[in-house]
């Protein structure tokens, strides 16, 4: 049975009628469209459907549409800032930290809940931090280094 | 993968969700944080008609101390809650460890720490998707008369993976279960039948609501090892709670080993050794090679069981050495 759900993603709020075994991924990318969230593994273990609720990293693969009802949710679609790249992203741009570009949504979604929290990460700190996003073109120093360089520029 | 369809169920009250379980307990399964549910569902290893969502129930993830009755951590309390607790932290300092290095930041956002002690057991012949499942013999587990992983194997060996369970073991801790019928509280050591198919000792009709920690529990240490760092479940964990009587003589411990076999394995001959003695890296080496025995490790496909008993002495080791440490008298290891 469907039922009429509101979700607000990147500060909108949209009414999406759906089944009870739709998960959140599906939704933001079938439903709603915000594609930025990739479905890599779809069981919990890759870290590249990765959105903020309520500003913490989850997984949506692993998450029920309808448990997000209420909550804020962050897609990668609402990082950029009046059309530009937000910090940490040009930061990802320029220190190389996306090759194929599959897991970044995910790491950038779990960087900004680190850098939200901790604007001065260390590096143990930030590596903590993405642990539960994998990079399958070897980038994680890169990855690293953009997300120090973030924080030092007080994103 | 899609999920199979059902129904989600939001109860308002844990009354309301035991009726709904009296009336529907043999097609339903809870749902808390689902970070294991939700695969289960996916992999179509488990297809109810209801899911019973527990999240709507206000109150059920309140974590509160008291100096004489304890910790009590509702079951939805996430792992990411329990780990950064700062009493928990302080005080039972083993089970903050614990639930800090289940799998990664947002599995422990979103798992609780009622779905860690209730975690269904795995095994890596089982916990596969439906398909590579579909090109293989059905396994005790998936309803067939067989063990693939043990030769021989009278009964399902699935293990019991989750980190924060021999952390509770050697904290004294229990859970609440309530009923229509009433409530109970069962000791977590006490939790687990060894038996995969049911691993728990959790009744359908059954909900689990509160994990309580006595305020006498001895403080301790847990170490996890596992191949990788975040994501994996555990090969092996162990957990140490210990108190010194001055120096270093051992006034009380308890050891519990986590995941190398179908329940956790409390090591009461290893305990034994330590009991009344001052630590020494003989002592140690001597609990570690009794705590061995005690346990009968299940193979994993990348590590063999004697692999995995040499670890169980290694970590022994390592996490009384660790707890000793801890305990901030005495310096050797």
């Amino acid at each position: 049975m469907k039922q009429l759900i509101e979700l607000k993603v990147n500060g909108e709020v949209y009414e999406v009628a759906i089944e009870s075994h739709r998960t959140l991924l599906e939704v933001l990318r079938e439903s709603l469209g915000f594609v930025g969230t990739k479905r890599g593994c779809d069981e919990g273990t890759c870290g590249a459907c990765t959105v903020l609720v309520n500003g913490k990293p989850i997984l949506s693969c692993l998450m029920l549409a309808t448990d997000a009802i209420g909550a804020e949710i962050e897609t990668i679609e609402g990082q950029a800032i009046t059309g530009k790249p937000s910090p940490l992203q040009k930061a990802f741009v320029d220190y190389g930290a996306i090759q194929c570009g599959f897991c970044s949504p995910g790491m950038i979604l779990s960087a900004k809940a680190l850098l939200r929290e901790n604007p001065k990460p260390t590096e143990r700190e930030i590596k903590e931090a993405i642990s539960g996003n994998l990079c399958r073109c070897t980038g994680y120093i890169k990855i690293v280094e953009a997300i120090k360089v973030a924080a030092e520029s007080n994103v | 993968m899609r999920l199979p369809k059902f129904e989600c169920f939001y109860p308002k009250t844990v009354d309301e969700a035991c009726a709904f379980l009296a009336e529907h307990k043999d097609q339903t399964r809870i749902i808390a944080g689902g970070t294991d549910l939700v695969v289960a569902l996916k992999q179509r290893r488990t297809l109810p008609q209801h899911l019973l969502n527990l999240k709507s129930i206000p109150d059920l993830s309140l974590i509160s101390y008291d100096q004489k009755t304890g910790l009590s951590i509702g079951a939805l309390a996430t792992l990411d809650d329990v780990a950064r607790n700062p009493e928990i932290k302080k005080l039972y300092p083993s089970l903050s460890q614990a639930a800090s290095r289940v799998a990664a930041p947002q599995i422990r956002n979103k798992g609780t720490i009622g779905g860690n002690v209730a975690l269904d057991s795995r095994c890596w012949y089982y916990n596969q998707s439906e398909f590579w499942r579909s090109t293989r013999p059905a396994c005790f587990k998936a309803g067939g008369d067989c063990c693939y992983v043990v030769k021989g194997g009278k009964q399902c060996y699935s293990l019991i993976s989750a980190d924060t369970v021999p952390a509770l073991i050697t904290l004294d801790a229990s859970v609440e279960l309530v009923s229509k019928a009433g409530s109970r509280v069962v000791a977590v050591e006490k939790l687990y039948t060894g038996i995969g198919q049911t691993p728990n000792v959790i009744k359908a009709d059954e909900i689990l609501t509160r994990v309580l920690v006595p305020a006498s529990s001895l403080k301790g240490v847990y170490i996890k090892h596992a191949y990788r760092g975040a994501i994996d479940f555990p090969l092996i964990g162990v957990a140490v709670s210990l108190s010194l009587n001055g120096g270093n003589t051992v006034e009380d411990v308890r050891i519990a080993i986590g995941a190398a076999t179908p329940a956790p394995v409390r090591a009461v001959k290893a305990e034994a050794v330590l009991k009344g003695k001052a630590l020494s890296d003989e002592l140690l080496a001597e609990a570690g090679q009794v705590a061995t025995k005690e346990v009968t490790p299940i193979v994993h496909i990348f590590a063999p069981v004697a692999y995995k008993r040499k670890m169980v002495e290694v970590l022994l080791k390592r996490a009384v050495g660790a707890a000793n440490r801890e305990q901030g008298i005495g310096s050797r290891e």
